[in-house]
């Protein structure tokens, strides 16, 4: 496996785990139910994202895995952290507007924020390293 | 403002490197490469040490500084 394949299992494993947190997001909001599909679902597909990116990197070798995550990668994450932090803070007021007009209950808030700040950095990032 | 220019791409060219076969040689993504010689991202001392030392030249034939 080379450095280039790695890279895009990288980004195919971020872009899948972070449009289910998104999805799931949605769907809570749109419902306004907490469940809105099997609730294991985000967190399977971000753990199975992480192995799937871990076993790859350890295939390819250190050398192969230190070079698909050099400098560069770690200075696209970091800006894709960065605006995820930003993102989730401006989550607080959007819900509380929400659930003090009654559109939103506090289980259907708690579900839908939480995914959306997961998907927030995964999806930021998927972003930033498609536009560079 | 001052800006960080490169002749990354004409070194490399020179010394008969593709993008790929210098990003190993420095131990990165071959993206990292093609962005630094677009002036998308600025290396680090480290990195820009690196290639200089790859290229068999210093880093201030690579990487220099253009406007006040």
């Amino acid at each position: 496996m080379n450095v280039e394949t790695l890279s895009k299992i990288r980004l195919f494993g971020f872009a899948v785990a972070g449009l289910v947190c998104a999805g799931y997001s949605l769907a809570a909001l749109a419902s306004n139910s907490p469940d809105p599909f099997a609730p294991w679902l985000p967190a399977v597909s971000g753990v199975a994202a992480a192995a799937i990116i871990w076993v790859s990197a350890l295939s390819a070798g250190d050398s192969k895995a230190d070079a698909a995550f050099d400098e560069f990668y770690r200075i696209e994450w970091r800006k894709a952290v960065g605006f995820a932090y930003w993102f989730a803070i401006l989550l607080y007021p959007i819900f509380a507007v929400l659930m003090a007009l009654g559109w939103v209950s506090s289980p259907t808030a708690f579900a839908s924020m939480g995914t959306a700040s997961g998907a927030a950095p995964l999806l930021a990032f998927c972003f930033i390293t498609l536009r560079s | 403002m001052a800006k960080l220019h490169n002749t990354l791409k004409a070194h490399r060219t020179d010394k008969g490197f593709t993008q790929a076969s210098l990003a190993e040689a420095v131990g990165v993504s071959r993206k990292s490469i093609n962005t630094i010689e677009n002036r998308v991202f600025t290396p680090s001392t480290l990195l820009a040490l690196q290639i200089a030392d790859a290229l068999e030249c210093s880093v201030h034939d690579i990487f220099y500084v253009k406007g006040d």
